[in-house]
């Protein structure tokens, strides 16, 4: 199935900007909007595939991302190791804006693993962190008035009760 | 083509803008952006007191943690044990009823060290079931009295159950053959398997889909049986046949 002219066939993607990335094929395979993409056209795809909500500077982290775990899994002997090592890095390497940047983009282009990676970094982040560290992390206004938040508490009292606050 | 255009502009997503203040002037709540899904996916890495707690967020977020498909129940999660029943308990209420609408339940993974009240495990089995759960794990260290209809549960794709390896005599038993038609994967650990006067047992004759079944250190008990002579036998292989 993937042979080596699939494997060196290239898929051009565009971002929003129109920057054109050239994808090696068995990397798009991991990019499930794309590769549905693919999969839908009758013919080879050849012209460069639009992505009208994905930015240059996401897109090109995803790729990164994408093209060292494929280069990590070649090499089954360090694959874990480094590849947690990697994920540790990107992790760090973003700030709290980007990081939720790259989730939409992530979520939008389907790519399993790396939303999977993200989501759990976001919970990592705001594990065992305080409702307004929470609020202040997901840019949310809080629309209760003090009595229905007191009154909201209070009906889940066995769930602020009995845990460490930080 | 499957490309779809969101109504986000570029400003709300805010990838440019450096400030980690985030709500100055373009709307702010910029995670709003994303899906429920999203938002569901987080929390399921989260240890259970904090999700529940996001629904003091704001009002998006009263009712989001309710719709979690996949929950995880683990003591060593929780710093203080007492509280882990009233947890439950809690949840339980919480999600089952109150006009909040339908909030589907796909996997459980429980996981308990030290004693729990049986009503409260029979609460959650029950409110599980009647979820049509699919995949159900349950790791505790001593024998637990798992409600029969767990065995029944016509939904149950997977089941992953460990019991203590230690009190041969309350061991959890299986005592009929187990009626979960659409079970794929099966793994016991530690149960006890009633057997006829003949030794045999068919008690997954009515898993007709299972694909995978691993059992470890099972102990076989006949309907007469002095427990403390059938010790001997554990870990005796079975010998069955599945239906694939």
């Amino acid at each position: 199935m993937s042979g080596i002219s699939d494997t060196e066939r290239m898929i051009t993607l565009k971002t929003v900007e129109g920057t054109l990335f050239d994808v090696k094929s068995s990397i798009a395979k991991d990019i499930k909007t794309v590769q549905a993409f693919i999969d839908d056209s009758d013919d080879d795809v050849t012209s460069p595939i639009p992505l009208p909500n994905v930015f240059t500077r996401e897109l090109s982290r995803i790729l990164d991302y994408l093209n060292n775990h494929h280069r990590f899994r070649s090499d089954i002997e360090k694959a874990d190791e480094e590849m947690a090592r990697y994920d540790a890095e990107f992790a760090k390497s973003m700030s709290h804006e980007e990081l939720k940047a790259l989730i939409l983009a992530a979520n939008y282009l389907n790519v399993k693993d790396l939303l999977e990676f993200l989501n759990q970094t976001v919970a990592d982040v705001i594990q065992n962190k305080s409702v307004e560290f929470v609020r202040n992390f997901f840019g949310i206004e809080n629309d209760y008035t003090p009595e229905e938040e007191e009154k909201l508490r209070n009906e889940n009292e066995w769930a602020f009760n009995g845990v460490e606050q930080d | 083509m499957r490309i779809i255009t969101r109504s986000q502009s570029r400003k709300k997503i805010g990838r440019y803008n450096q400030n980690q203040n985030v709500s100055e002037g373009d709307g702010g709540d910029r995670i709003s952006d994303l899906p429920d899904s999203i938002l569901l996916h987080i929390m399921s890495f989260m240890m259970i007191h904090d999700v529940i707690k996001t629904c003091i967020l704001s009002t998006r977020w009263k009712n989001l943690w309710k719709s979690m498909p996949n929950i995880k129940l683990h003591t060593a999660d929780f710093r203080n044990h007492c509280v882990f029943s009233e947890f439950i308990s809690g949840i339980v209420s919480c999600r089952d009823g109150r006009g909040d609408g339908d909030h589907p339940l796909i996997s459980l993974d429980f996981s308990r060290h030290g004693y729990l009240q049986n009503y409260i495990l029979t609460d959650l089995m029950r409110y599980v079931v009647s979820k049509d759960i699919q995949h159900l794990k349950i790791y505790v260290p001593y024998n637990l009295g798992l409600p029969s209809f767990v065995f029944s549960c016509s939904s149950l794709l997977s089941l992953d159950l460990s019991v203590s390896s230690y009190d041969l005599k309350r061991r959890t038993r299986i005592s009929k053959p187990l009626e979960l038609p659409s079970l794929v994967s099966l793994r016991l650990e530690s149960v006890a398997i009633s057997v006829d006067e003949n030794c045999q047992a068919e008690p997954f004759s009515k898993c007709v889909k299972l694909k995978t079944l691993s059992i470890n250190n099972f102990l076989m008990i006949s309907p007469d049986s002095d427990i403390d002579s059938y010790a001997g036998r554990k870990g005796w292989l079975l010998s069955f046949n599945l239906p694939h």
